[in-house]
């Protein structure tokens, strides 16, 4: 190689690096990537409605009203048992009914399991009647019967009573996640009467967040 | 001819290319007109910084606190709303950067609005219902870790500061001795996570960056669409006779607009199933035509996540679901193609919000790629670098566009136009 080669080459690599600062300062979204894990306070308000929530089936209409914010930490009522923990009150309009939903997040299988076992036995087995239930959602659209994306999801879930609060737990993980996520949900209603009475409401309340999508989800009883 | 020159050749290129650094740069600006008078980059700028009054930051507050109540369904009890100054934050300098104003209805906090204490970022920063970070200064929650960790190093606290770096990065700064009582230095909790993070206030200058953006070499446009923020909430806070405010208000209610895409779905990101944003916010986008003109185009979330986070090479590096700005239209075409042999996107890397308004206008969703964005109106997480989905738009004081997020598949979402650093769209026009 030559020197004047050489010094063609230099030129050449000053240029580009001068030209590249130069759309850098021009375009300086050409060069950020976009993405990063979804945020943890965002993960904990994943099983809950953030605003209101209407259902209307066409013969059935059900409008939950969002009561207050949605609070992060300590829940109003059960243990405090994720520092990743999001609820949310709802009224339910037509009613007097009052609807509570709690989500406790887990980053790890240990703390989730160990949690799960402190929820069961130092609280739900202590102050409430439980029983073991699940619940088919069907996600199928109109007109849409008989297409091999007919989606349904079925959910376990623990019932509970007590005199404050009736309603149902369940616990989701993902078996085909990269990330380690586990969640505790409850989905009730604070003094509004028996559970039975209530399930066509927590039923609504809850089938937006258990669509499949594509995702394989396992649902277990608390 | 002996040898090319090519020397000469490359120098030329570069003067070129410099000189369009400004033309490029400030071609947007020229979208600052509104009725409060026409703010353009070309004109001569004003780079000086100036501290905000409280009392001018207050009114600012209240005025967005009852505009909100009219722009946004969420935020309807804010018409009677009341807001009283709770907090100052500072800069690394130690100059007034933030403030801090509780939003009261009937007495009880609803929320804060946070006001820039300089000219030199956009006048309402945050716009929120959740509590301010380390709000409560009376015993602060963030006091016991730094007392360890002091009493660990030896150090002597002998103040602190409330300090803001921009879209969420609230920290408290305290002042620390060494046991000589020689040597000064700074200790950072984080109001977040209530944690001891940085140890000197370089660090947190090179981390955070924000402060450098908001007092340093800015884009004449942003800085242009600042000013023209600044004179439009100015104008509306001034005193003037109740004849002019009246005429400003109609002006007001005259030119308050909105747009609003019908039809474009709401899908989530699932963290470790669906990563990438990217390829989510484009599955909305494709999924729309799906039902508007293009039926061979598949609808559902799964298979445009997948089949999309694979054309635009979406990747777990340099971190999860990362995708590259420029392959985002290329991945859009990839699976437009396969399905219509049409390619309809492309990226826009200095849009403006006329344009924005134009897609809306023509029904047309649109990719939305953010650098360090902010938070949405009554959110509490900052979006950072981020893709969304653009239905819609509402101008009022402040401009807002429309957006699913990503993050949640059952509301859309308003996030005020600037607050980010950078953007770049990708238009889908069929």
């Amino acid at each position: 190689m030559t020197p004047q080669q050489k010094k063609q080459i230099i030129l050449a690599a000053v240029f580009c690096c001068c030209l590249a600062g130069i759309m850098f300062v021009i375009f300086p979204m050409v060069f950020h990537p976009i993405g990063g894990p979804v945020p943890v306070e965002i993960r904990t308000q994943s099983y809950l409605h953030t605003g209101d929530s209407i259902s209307d089936d066409g013969i059935h209409r059900i409008v939950f009203r969002k009561t207050g914010s949605v609070m992060n930490g300590k829940p109003p009522i059960f243990p405090d048992l994720s520092p990743y923990t999001s609820s949310v009150f709802h009224t339910r309009e037509g009613s007097n009914d009052l609807y509570l939903t709690i989500v406790w997040y887990f980053t790890d299988r240990e703390t989730f399991l160990d949690r799960k076992g402190v929820l069961n036995s130092f609280y739900l087995e202590r102050y409430g009647n439980l029983s073991i239930t699940n619940f088919t959602f069907d996600y199928d659209e109109p007109g849409n019967s008989g297409d091999p994306r007919h989606r349904t999801a079925t959910v376990n879930a623990t019932g509970f009573e007590n005199p404050a609060t009736s309603g149902y737990f369940t616990t989701i993980q993902y078996p085909e996640s990269k990330n380690p996520d586990f969640f505790i949900l409850y989905y009730g209603t604070v003094k509004s009467g028996n559970l039975s009475q209530q399930i066509p409401y927590l039923k609504t309340l809850m089938k937006p967040f258990f669509d499949p999508e594509g995702i394989e989800r396992i649902t277990t009883p608390v | 001819m002996k040898k090319p020159k090519i020397g000469i050749i490359l120098l030329t290129l570069l003067i070129a290319a410099m000189a369009m650094v400004p033309i490029v740069s400030a071609a947007d600006g020229s979208e600052n007109s509104n009725q409060f008078g026409t703010v353009s980059a070309s004109q001569k700028p004003d780079d000086e910084i100036a501290i905000v009054d409280v009392k001018e930051a207050e009114s600012i507050a209240l005025l967005n606190a009852k505009d909100l109540s009219v722009t946004s369904p969420d935020f309807t009890e804010w018409k009677d709303s009341l807001v009283k100054h709770a907090k100052t934050y500072y800069d690394l300098n130690d100059k007034e950067a933030a403030y801090v104003f509780e939003v009261m209805v009937n007495g009880e906090y609803d929320g804060y609005i946070l006001v820039s204490a300089t000219t030199g970022n956009y006048p309402v920063l945050e716009i929120t219902k959740g509590r301010v970070p380390g709000y409560n200064d009376a015993k602060s929650a963030d006091e016991e870790p730094v007392e360890k960790y002091t009493s660990q190093k030896g150090l002597t606290i002998i103040g602190s500061k409330p300090v803001y770096l921009g879209s969420l990065s609230y920290y408290r700064k305290y002042s620390v001795i060494d046991q000589d009582g020689t040597k000064e230095t700074d200790v950072f909790v984080d109001e977040h996570t209530n944690e001891v993070v940085k140890e000197s206030r370089s660090d947190v200058t090179d981390q955070e960056g924000a402060v450098v953006k908001v007092t340093g070499k800015m884009q004449a446009k942003k800085k242009a669409d600042i000013r023209a923020q600044w004179d439009k909430q100015r104008l509306l806070i001034s005193d003037m006779d109740s004849k002019e405010r009246t005429s400003l208000l109609k002006s007001i209610r005259a030119t308050r607009s909105s747009g609003y895409i019908y039809g474009v779905p709401l899908f989530k990101q699932v963290s470790g199933v669906y990563d990438g944003c990217s390829p989510m916010a484009s599955a909305m986008v494709v999924s729309y035509w799906s039902t508007h003109g293009y039926p061979a185009l598949p609808s559902d979330k799964a298979t445009l996540f997948t089949q999309l986070a694979s054309a635009m090479g979406t990747s777990d590096w340099p971190w999860t679901g990362t995708t590259w700005p420029w392959d985002i239209d290329d991945g859009i075409n990839t699976v437009f193609y396969t399905y219509t042999l049409e390619s309809p996107a492309s990226n826009d890397y200095l849009p403006g919000w006329s344009g924005f308004v134009s897609e809306v206008g023509a029904s047309r969703p649109f990719v939305l790629n953010m650098h360090n964005g902010g938070i949405p109106v009554g959110g509490s997480t900052a979006y950072g670098d981020h893709s969304v989905a653009v239905v819609g738009y509402v101008t009022s004081i402040n401009n807002f566009v429309t957006i699913h997020d990503t993050w949640d598949d059952t509301n859309y979402h308003l996030l005020q136009d600037g607050s980010w650093d950078n953007i770049m769209t990708t238009w889908v026009r069929p």
